[in-house]
């Protein structure tokens, strides 16, 4: 088989393909004269694949002769699908052009077309003038085909929007085509120019089906968008596969003298190892771009009904909407916009597909002012074709690589938008699509305006949790300040002093071993300091570490307690609080976090110290068992829990203290704590009597035996 | 010989004060605590006061205020650890102290200084 065989047969076999398609599917007449075109096209090039690969002269005649029976009509069908695209009037046109096509048909089946078969290239017959009846021929022919493409340009020029691109794209399509197909004729007058254009023909179909699927150009089924460019596809790669066998082949023959048979085993080798993979990357690229399945409407609101719009943190529920929008639509890009409240500004904030992650849009953007206008979707094409000022709307949609904009708005305000890009199958949304997105929309908007006041709520407790813990830094200042710096003072002191004595010459009259008992005192006593301040530090870095988990041990309380007194003693003593403990010596440990423990007693008796109005204020804390449990009391005597507030002492964000002096959550937090660890907690409280925590906590197991004694 | 009386609940402190000034030809006293320092004013009289600020017991404004209701000649100097607690610097010179230090007294020579000027003035 020649080259010429092939390229015919491929673009006979697409364009038959897509006529055959486009029949079944035809739902207007411009699909039937679509179908026609294509069929005409078609049997062009069967014929032209017979006559290339016939040796006789009389079967290589017939066959063109078939061949002319298809491509005399083309040109026609060709303008009249023009004219019916392009909604033009050109009846007598039209009449002339079918007319003339008639007349050549008849001609042709007698065989009276002024042309004759040649051996033009060996050793291929082709086609070659005889008389001048073939001048009028291939005037008539290219008239139409010429002035239909300009026709085609002059709409082209004045469309917009995806018409424009349908316009484009079918332009081209038929330029490619007639391109190819209009290369026939030169071999007819003298012009011996191989026909390697037919593959051009082939390439037409193609491009035709994309314009097909992409750019929904004349309205046809998906199926027969994915059947065509499939064929396409397949045709065209079988074709340069051909190609390249038929070169590798003639190169091994020829070039290096293999005996032909000999010659085609490396060919066939080839072909054997690579026609699987090819056809593998062949079926995923078309899977993957072309052969996506309608979305199940089912689907996408069980997932999001199910996981998406349940979602409280408002990260999450935009990223996760983005991506499973993504997913189940199969769009090639998705966006969400939230309007920032405190500067007024729509902000990206989940996105796929989108280059710019930092894209905000403000009121006066073409597409928020459009959506808060008229809370209806936009899309791209129809909205660009029909709103003034178009194109800042079109560079708002090409920002979010949208080709639909849903508003999410919630108490008639907009607080969102969800720009959805093109589905990857290349399929337009419906308006059954769209409707269900709106809906989808418009429940969305609820679960984020819920997801926002969460967000404000952790926010708000999150605040309180922060000021919680500046105020037991708060606490924790004077304590710090008076056993880190102090010590520090002491020893520059002493250093400062030696120095100064040295100089104001009071040493002068000490001997030696005076001056080594003066130096000595002066390193005992900045030893003695720098060891008290850094007892200081190590208390406070294991008080203050967070623990992240739970990490039960062995905890002697008074152990704890002189660790927590270490840190807030100071402060008790400036206030002429006393603190003493009651603990036996034998009182087991209890099992469990030991910072966290010191942080329950720091809380209690912290609170208890800001609660005194007495000027003997007494804190006792006193350890006994209870049964298998280790019973502790944190006691105090001051102002006492109101009968009233004290069964709120442990909620989150109560207190009694003056504004800004409590956060609420010290005793909210030991109580988590104190269970946390399994324990339990009890108040008892009388007004201006004083008032006892009652922590009960499990024994150790390795402490059984204290318990047992 | 000046008496200065150096009132603090930092035992190392009075001890620093009491071995720097007695080096120096001051007559030093010591007490640790506010009470025992108001008694020890009205035995002593000393011509110069060292009073800490915090302290448990009596606090250090309130010392000040029993010494120089006393006798107002006696010049109190007072030592205040932390900003923001108690009486501002503003407040104790209003109540008559003589001058105000930060604790931990950066600079003995300073402190000398001062009191040196009390006591001409």
């Amino acid at each position: 088989m020649n080259i010429a065989a092939i390229a015919s047969l491929s673009l006979s076999v697409t364009c038959l393909a897509l006529s055959g398609f486009i029949f079944k599917n035809a739902k207007s007449r411009l699909h039937s004269l679509w179908a026609l075109f294509n069929l005409s096209i078609g049997i062009w090039g069967a014929g032209i694949f017979l006559a290339c690969i016939s040796t006789n002269l009389d079967n290589v005649f017939l066959a063109w002769q078939f061949a002319h029976a298809g491509g005399f009509f083309s040109s026609a069908f060709f303008f009249q699908v023009v004219t019916e695209y392009c909604d033009l009037r050109k009846r007598n046109f039209l009449i002339f052009c079918y007319v003339q096509a008639a007349i050549f048909f008849i001609l042709n089946l007698f065989g009276i077309t002024g042309y004759e078969v040649t051996k033009t290239f060996d050793p291929l017959y082709y086609i070659h003038i005889k008389n001048w009846l073939y001048v009028p021929i291939t005037a008539f022919w290219f008239y139409p085909v010429i002035y239909g493409h300009v026709l085609l340009y002059k709409s082209f020029q004045h469309a917009s929007g995806n018409r424009r691109n349908q316009l484009k794209y079918l332009f081209i399509a038929m330029f490619i085509g007639f391109s190819g197909g209009g290369q026939h004729f030169l071999p007819v007058y003298g012009i011996n120019v191989y026909p390697y254009g037919n593959f051009l023909v082939a390439v037409y179909t193609l491009v035709a089906s994309y314009a097909i699927f992409r750019h929904k150009l004349l309205d046809i089924e998906v199926i027969v968008r994915r059947a065509a460019v499939f064929t396409g596809l397949f045709a065209f790669v079988y074709g340069t596969f051909s190609v390249v066998t038929i070169l590798g082949k003639s190169f091994f023959n020829g070039a290096l003298g293999w005996n032909e048979w000999m010659a085609m085993i490396p060919m066939v080798i080839i072909i054997t190892f690579a026609l699987r993979p090819l056809e593998t990357l062949l079926t995923n690229a078309t899977e993957r771009f072309l052969f996506q399945k309608k979305f199940d409407y089912r689907d996408l609101l069980r997932t999001f009904t199910n996981e998406v719009l349940t979602v409280l943190d408002l990260q999450k529920l935009t990223e996760q909407t983005v991506v499973e929008l993504s997913k189940i639509i199969k769009l090639e890009s998705a966006a969400m916009l939230l309007l920032d409240k405190d500067v007024k500004v729509y902000k990206l904030v989940a996105s796929n597909g989108v280059k710019d992650r930092n894209v905000t849009f403000s009121d006066n953007d073409a597409v928020i002012a459009y959506l808060k206008q008229t809370y209806q979707h936009i899309l791209k094409d129809k909205a660009v074709d029909k709103m003034d000022g178009h194109s800042q709307l079109r560079d708002d949609f090409k920002k979010l690589n949208a080709h639909l904009c849903l508003p999410i708005a919630h108490h008639d305000e907009l607080i969102g938008v969800l720009g959805l890009g093109m589905k990857k199958s290349g399929e337009e949304f419906t308006p059954e699509d769209i409707d269900i997105l709106m809906t989808l929309a418009r429940t969305l908007s609820i679960a984020i305006a819920n997801a926002q006041l969460f967000d404000q709520l952790s926010k708000t407790q999150a605040e309180a949790a922060q000021r919680e813990k500046m105020a037991v830094i708060g606490t924790l200042a004077a304590g710090i300040n008076h056993e880190i710096c102090n010590p520090l003072g002491i020893v520059r002191g002493q250093c400062e002093m030696f120095l100064l004595n040295l100089r104001d010459g009071l040493y002068n009259d000490k001997s030696k071993e005076d001056l080594f008992r003066i130096a000595s005192d002066i390193m005992n006593k900045v030893i003695k300091e720098t060891d008290r301040a850094t007892g200081i530090t190590k208390k406070l870095s294991g008080f203050a570490k967070p623990s992240k988990k739970v990490e039960n041990e062995e905890v002697f309380v008074e152990k704890e307690a002189d660790e927590v007194l270490g840190l807030i003693g100071h402060d008790l003593r400036l206030n002429n609080i006393t603190f003493s403990k009651k603990i036996r010596p034998d009182f087991p440990a209890i099992y469990a976090d030991r910072r966290q423990i010191q942080e329950v007693l720091f809380n209690i008796i912290r609170n208890a110290a800001q609660a005194m109005d007495k000027k003997d204020g007494r804190i006792e804390l006193s350890g006994a068992i209870s049964g298998d449990k280790a019973v502790l009391k944190i006691s105090d005597n001051g102002s006492g829990i109101p009968a009233d507030k004290i069964g709120q002492i442990f909620d989150p964000f109560f207190t009694t203290k003056e504004p800004g002096k409590g956060t609420g959550l010290g005793l909210f937090i030991v109580k988590q704590v104190i269970e946390r660890n399994k324990g339990d907690i009890q108040v008892d409280s009388q007004e201006g009597v004083g008032t006892t925590f009652t922590l009960t906590f499990p024994v150790a197991a390795s402490q059984a035996k204290v318990l047992a004694a | 010989m000046p008496k200065i009386l150096t009132i603090d609940d930092e035992i190392e402190f009075t001890n620093l004060i009491q071995g720097y000034f007695g080096a120096r030809g001051f007559e030093v006293h010591v007490a640790n605590a506010g009470d025992t320092g108001l008694k020890a004013a009205k035995e002593i009289r000393p011509d110069i006061c060292l009073i800490d600020l915090k302290m448990p017991g009596i606090h250090g404004d309130e010392v000040l205020r029993e010494i120089l209701s006393m006798d107002p000649k006696i010049k109190c100097i007072m030592i205040t650890a932390s900003e923001g607690e108690g009486k501002s610097r503003q407040n104790l010179i209003e109540m008559g102290a003589y001058a105000c230090f930060d604790k931990p007294i950066t600079s003995l020579r300073d402190l000398e200084k001062t009191v040196k000027e009390a006591l001409a003035s």
